[in-house]
């Protein structure tokens, strides 16, 4: 195993299969996972367990996947914590609005195992 | 595209034909008055219908061959603006020119500000004037029908964005599924146990599944739209049809407790079977997606007058009063979807209302917010002969 493969990453997705199939890749890479099926939950799983990034759905039920991203952008606790958007929404404008407000990366559903793998080293190096 | 061959042929008929005027006038003098007017004109042709009476004249409208309507507010079987409002009422996209006497000017100007295309004071109209009144009421109300009809594409339009919008997401959720569970499979089959694979390839044969049953759905809807739809309605025996579904729809939500209830007569009706179970299936399937796993979803049929009528009742979080009426509407559905958990593609209501109509039938909900949702559908029950339903559906 890599060294710095520890980081512990944090998935916020709502859909069980998808949430499941990131986890399960990225545990299987060494990393350690959290997983939350909503925007509060995430939030508060982001707090406190040295969280070095986080995969976030846009389309959430409550706290929707931008409302969570500004939230983490604009709170000094989280701001430093890497966001990778999982989307299904492959629209170029969203695409740039999300890394204009900070997102690390915009990784478009459906997604392979080793295309998520690929991003999550390249931005964890 | 039919709104676009529609306009056309109305164009067509339109410069090629006499100008077909109804006049609805109780007066003698001035229906021979206006009739003599018309003569006159040099212009295209007019051709005048006569009507002494609203009845007559809402008789003659319902035949739809009128281009305009000359009209008298005051006749004999109804009087001031409601007779303007009948009119309309009968033939919304027909033109009406109000005809009036020189001391009733403010109420023609009324009849203006409801929708009348324009106002003619008896005594003092002359041939040019009447034909040029007439054929500018029927300009005037053809380019209101075209800008209706522009909104309407224009809604049309939207809701294929949306729709389309919404199925990309759709489809997209299961691809999901299937393209990282397959991967994960490939890149790392000898660090995954026998169960866990299993899980995986499980997993995406569901997700086909539910990739199936959304093109599906938008055939359907496709199909309704273009009204080839077509229903096979034989003698079923719903009685067991509901016990089927509810066998199947308990393997697949087993958190929730599924309940029928079902009156001890057999219960049958002539329908498309495969078309009723869908519906049920829909409804059964919301009310489990919108209630807490191991609340109690209710299915209950019963005979009521000529009816059939099924209703499906859930504990789940209730629908606002001010959306039960719209949650049918396909608009409606698809706009909501995005800001709505849980997936779905916002047709299945809208398609289950469309295929109890295709029976004849009705659908609506009752609702109560934090306590639940009824949804029933009714279905008429035309005669059919003991013994001959079929034990499965169709």
């Amino acid at each position: 195993m890599k060294k710095g493969s520890r980081a512990t990453i944090l998935i916020i997705e709502d859909e069980d299969d998808i949430r499941t199939f990131a986890s399960r890749v990225l545990e299987l890479e060494g990393y350690r996972v959290l997983q939350a099926s909503d925007g509060d939950e995430g939030l508060r799983l982001a707090r406190g367990n040295q969280v070095a990034l986080v995969l976030l759905d846009l389309r959430l039920p409550g706290r929707d996947g931008w409302a969570v991203l500004s939230q983490m952008k604009s709170d000094p606790e989280l701001s430093s914590i890497s966001v990778v958007v999982f989307t299904a929404s492959a629209a170029t404008q969203q695409r740039s609005q999300a890394l204009d407000r900070g997102a690390a990366d915009y990784l478009v559903k459906p997604l392979s195992a080793n295309s998520l793998r690929e991003s999550i080293a390249r931005i964890l190096r | 595209m039919a709104y676009y061959r529609h306009l056309a042929t109305e164009w067509e008929e339109m410069s090629n034909k006499a100008v077909r005027v109804l006049l609805i006038e109780d007066n003698p003098a001035d229906t021979r008055l206006i009739r003599e007017i018309l003569a006159e004109d040099k212009g295209s042709p007019f051709k005048l219908e006569c009507a002494d009476r609203l009845a007559t004249g809402l008789a003659c409208l319902a035949q739809g061959k009128i281009d305009v309507v000359l009209l008298d507010l005051g006749l004999p079987d109804s009087q001031g603006i409601s007779t303007l409002v009948k009119v309309q009422a009968e033939a919304l996209t027909v033109p009406v020119v109000v005809l009036t006497c020189l001391d009733d000017e403010a109420l023609a100007v009324e009849a203006v500000q409801e929708g009348a295309q324009d106002y003619m004071v008896k005594g003092h109209v002359d041939s040019n004037l009447l034909a040029r009144s007439i054929r500018y009421a029927i300009e005037r109300k053809r380019a209101e029908e075209k800008a209706r009809q522009l909104e309407t594409l224009k809604e049309l339009d939207q809701v294929r964005s949306q729709l389309l919008a919404n199925v990309s997401h759709e489809l997209r959720t299961p691809l999901t599924t299937i393209k990282g569970y397959s991967t994960m499979l490939l890149d790392y089959d000898r660090r995954l146990g026998h169960d866990e694979k299993q899980e995986y390839l499980s997993a995406i044969d569901k997700a086909t599944d539910r990739m199936a049953e959304l093109v599906d759905h938008l055939l359907d809807m496709s199909r309704l739209e273009a009204g080839l739809l077509k229903l096979d309605k034989v003698p079923t025996n719903i009685t067991a049809l509901l016990q089927t579904t509810i066998a199947e729809a308990r393997l697949r939500t087993p958190g929730h407790k599924i309940v029928l209830n079902l009156p001890k007569a057999v219960l049958k009706l002539n329908g498309d079977g495969r078309r009723i179970r869908q519906v049920v299936d829909n409804l059964i399937e919301n009310a489990t997606k919108y209630s807490k796993p191991a609340s109690t979803v209710t299915i209950e049929a019963r005979s009521q007058d000529s009816e059939l009528v099924i209703s499906v009742a859930d504990r789940g979080m209730g629908i606002p009063r001010e959306n039960s009426g719209k949650v049918f509407d396909r608009m409606f559905n698809l706009e909501h979807r995005l800001t709505q958990e849980p997936g779905g593609l916002g047709l299945g209501l809208a398609l289950c209302k469309a295929l109890v109509e295709a029976h004849g039938g009705r659908i609506w909900v009752n609702s109560e917010l934090g306590k639940g949702s009824v949804f029933n559908f009714a279905l008429p029950r035309e005669a059919i002969a003991e013994g001959e339903a079929n034990s499965e559906e169709g």
